[in-house]
Order: C-alpha cells, then sequence, then structure tokens
C-alpha cells in the first residue's frame, strides 16, 4: 500500500472519530419520533396512538390540546388569542412570545396551491426574505389574527389594502400588481 | 580540549557516557545511510513527489469535505425558527415556530400534531439558513451540507439569548397596544437601554397619518437596527401605559 493511501486512510478514521464524536452531543441530538401527549376533556391522550373521541387538536408552545368539534376549537382558538406562547425552561430560558391562535397561510401559487408558508408570530415586522417566500405570495388565508401585507422589508414599500386582510379573509388571488410582492407582513 | 569549545563541553558534561562509544554497525549502518540518500534515482524521487502531492490533495479534499459536513454554525437571526417539511431549500410547507430552547421538539410536536399531513414524524435536524434562520429539517447529520447550509450548533450564546428576549420584548410592547410615533421611540430606546444594545439604531419607515395612527415595529440583527412603522389602529388595541 502506498504512503499516500495510507495517509489518506489515518485521515479519514481520525475525521471519523471527531464526526461520531460531534453527533452525539445531547444539546445537538436529533429527535427522534415520540408522542406527544395533549388535554382532552379531563385527561391527557397520547396524540401519535390514539385521539379517542378528538377530532380537533391545536398545538402551541404552550401545550397541546384536543376538541371534539372543531367549532369547540375555534371557540378555545377565540379565548386563547393572543397567546403567550411559552417556551421550555433552562437556567436561562428562552423567551416567552406573542403568537396568534391561527396562522396566516401565505401560498405560492394561486388558489391556495404551491409551497405554503405558516406565519404566526403577532406583533413585530416578518420578513418573508428569512424564509425564502420574498415576492412568492399569490394566495393567502390571513387566519385568527388581522394582518398587514406589505410590498418592501421590514413594513417598507406600499400597504396591500387592509379590508382584503383582516381576520377570516382569504383570498385566491391578489388583488391587480400585488402578485408576487409581497416581502413582509405584520400580524395584528 | 579547547578551553572555549563549546562542544567539548557538553561531551563532557554529558551524563550518558556510552553515547560517545563506537559500537560494532555503527559504520556499516552511516555508510548506508550516506550510499542510499543521494544514490536515489530520479525516477524514484519523482515517484515519491508524485505520492506526496497525492498525499496532500487527498487530505486537502477530505478536510474540505469533513468542514462542510460538520460546520455548525450560530444563526444570526436566532430567533427565528421554521419548521419544514422536507428537506428542500424551498419547501412545500414550512412553519414559522415561535422562539424555544428545544426548537427540534417544537417541529416534532408540530410533526405529531398532523401539522404536515404526516404524523409519522421523521429524524429531524436544524440547520442554519443562508438567510440566518434555524431551519428544523427532516434527515440526519448531512442534510444540512447537502442543502448547502450549516448545521445548527444547538444552543444559544447568551448574545444571541438576549437578543431573542430583546425581541420578545418588542412583540409584547406592541401587540394589541397603539403606540404613537413619539412614544414609541421612546418605548423602544428605553428597551433598547435596557437590553445593552446601545449601539443600534431607530429607523422609520413612513408617516404616521390619522388612518395609520399606531406603531409596528421590527428587528434587524444584522443592520442593527429597529425599524418603525405606521399601521392601523384595531379593536384590539389599548393606549400605552402611563
Amino acid at each position: 500500500m502506498s504512503r499516500a493511501l495510507r495517509t489518506a486512510m489515518v485521515t479519514i478514521g481520525f475525521l471519523a472519530t471527531i464526526a461520531t464524536t460531534q453527533s452525539v452531543n445531547p444539546l445537538a441530538a436529533d429527535a427522534a419520533g415520540r408522542g406527544q401527549r395533549a388535554w382532552y376533556n379531563d385527561h391527557w391522550i397520547n396524540m401519535a396512538t390514539d385521539w379517542e373521541t378528538a377530532t380537533a387538536c391545536t398545538v402551541d408552545a404552550s401545550g397541546a390540546f384536543c376538541f371534539t368539534t372543531e367549532a369547540e376549537l375555534d371557540e378555545y382558538l377565540a379565548a386563547s388569542s393572543p397567546s403567550v406562547a411559552t417556551a421550555v425552561t433552562t437556567a436561562a430560558p428562552v423567551v416567552a412570545a406573542f403568537s396568534c391562535g391561527t396562522t396566516l397561510r401565505l401560498y405560492d401559487g394561486t388558489s391556495y396551491t404551491g409551497s405554503l408558508l405558516q406565519l404566526t408570530s403577532e406583533g413585530i415586522y416578518l420578513n418573508l426574505g428569512d424564509f425564502g417566500f420574498n415576492n412568492r405570495t399569490s394566495s393567502y388565508k390571513v387566519g385568527g389574527c388581522s394582518s398587514l401585507f406589505y410590498s418592501g422589508a421590514s413594513g417598507g414599500g406600499s400597504l396591500y389594502p387592509t379590508s382584503y386582510t383582516e381576520a377570516g379573509d382569504q383570498f385566491p388571488s391578489m388583488l391587480t400588481g400585488w402578485n408576487n410582492t409581497i416581502s413582509s407582513v405584520y400580524i395584528l | 580540549m579547547a578551553e572555549h569549545d563549546l562542544f567539548e563541553k557538553l561531551v563532557a558534561a554529558s551524563p550518558v557516557r556510552w553515547l560517545e562509544e563506537s559500537r560494532l554497525g555503527d559504520e556499516q549502518l552511516l555508510a548506508s545511510l550516506i550510499e542510499t540518500s543521494p544514490a536515489t534515482s530520479p525516477r524514484v524521487r519523482a515517484h515519491r513527489r508524485h505520492g506526496w502531492v497525492i498525499a496532500g490533495a487527498s487530505v486537502t479534499v477530505i478536510l474540505l469535505a469533513a468542514f462542510a459536513l460538520l460546520r455548525r454554525d450560530a444563526p444570526p437571526k436566532p430567533a427565528h425558527i421554521s419548521c419544514y417539511s422536507e428537506a428542500a431549500v424551498d419547501p412545500t410547507h414550512q412553519m414559522e415556530l415561535a422562539a424555544s430552547d428545544d426548537p427540534l421538539a417544537a417541529c416534532r410536536e408540530l410533526w405529531v400534531a398532523g401539522a404536515f399531513d404526516n404524523r409519522d414524524v421523521p429524524r429531524l435536524t436544524s440547520c442554519v439558513t443562508n438567510d440566518g434562520i434555524i431551519a428544523v429539517v427532516p434527515g440526519g447529520e448531512q442534510t444540512c451540507a447537502e442543502l448547502g447550509w450549516s448545521r445548527w450548533v444547538g444552543t444559544f450564546s447568551e448574545d444571541e439569548r438576549n437578543l431573542i428576549a430583546f425581541r420578545a420584548a418588542m412583540q409584547s410592547t406592541f401587540v394589541a397596544t397603539c403606540y404613537s410615533q413619539s412614544t414609541a421611540e421612546r418605548a423602544v430606546r428605553t428597551l433598547l437601554s435596557e437590553y445593552g444594545l446601545d449601539d443600534w439604531q431607530i429607523a422609520t419607515n413612513d408617516d404616521w397619518t390619522n388612518a395609520l395612527p399606531c406603531t409596528a415595529g421590527g428587528v434587524d440583527p444584522e443592520s442593527k437596527s429597529v425599524t418603525l412603522g405606521a399601521r392601523p389602529r384595531t379593536d384590539k388595541d389599548v393606549d400605552p401605559k402611563g
């Protein structure tokens, strides 16, 4: 075996050792599937195995909750919006953040087709470029919280007519001149 | 022995006397060394040089590949987390997540809840996208590199936690509260000071009007700026305290 080949093999072995060591960092460990516990009526259920008679569930950072009907879910979401999403706590916990109970849905294609981006954070400009979605919106569903659409980043440029982006609004296409022009949104 | 000969002094001071002695075979060994080194044929020398070039190139390629695979970065926008439906730069479905200590767990919960239509939770890994946010995508250790991204280091630094907390404070300040431009700027300056972000700038987008009397805010860690803009008043809005 040539010296060059031996050198290469030793290097590969060394790097493989490093890779193995890195991958077992518990703080960065990859997730494996595990059942989500959700509160339903008066007890916990495992959403991964049995929803019992629940038909609608919601999950946010504060927990998971299930309901027998979608109407009950909507009632819960209306009562809990804006919700304070509590984070997993550690010695120095990462924040609680405001999020709308139901998400703003932006679609790449008309008639709610193509790639979908769901947004939930309230009270802060959300730049769509951060999500690879700049100038792509062709249809949308506003969800439970009114929203503002802008043609520029961080609320810059023109404001999409607000009467078309109120809570519950959904449109299969954009107003004339607005297709593929939305760069930032603000969920109220 | 010359009086100032340092080598001789060192030899004289040597505690290992037998090193000075000539042993059987030393002469032959020295002769063979002298004989073989200069006598190596040009062909052999060229072969050896060729070998070293191959070895060097191999090591370089392997190191670059390993760097791409193992590279772990901190996200410029740590408060932005997105959960992807598949390992693609442009996924068919992505969901923004609130900042949390465990983005993987938060994304997994969405999968379990059926947010992506398939309740079989895949293996997930977290990357830093080219836009600077944390993306949790289906896949393993190599997925981030395959997408042209780096892996996320897995924990937030103190500066990143401070940035996340500042962004949350901005949200809690402006959500459902109608600040005028001047009161908003004062509130933001106070927040910037509280979070030690005194070198940040405040930018304003447009003019506040009767139709747009309230303030919306945004945070851009890369330009170290807070952007304020006018927005309409909603039924949820209250006036700021104080």
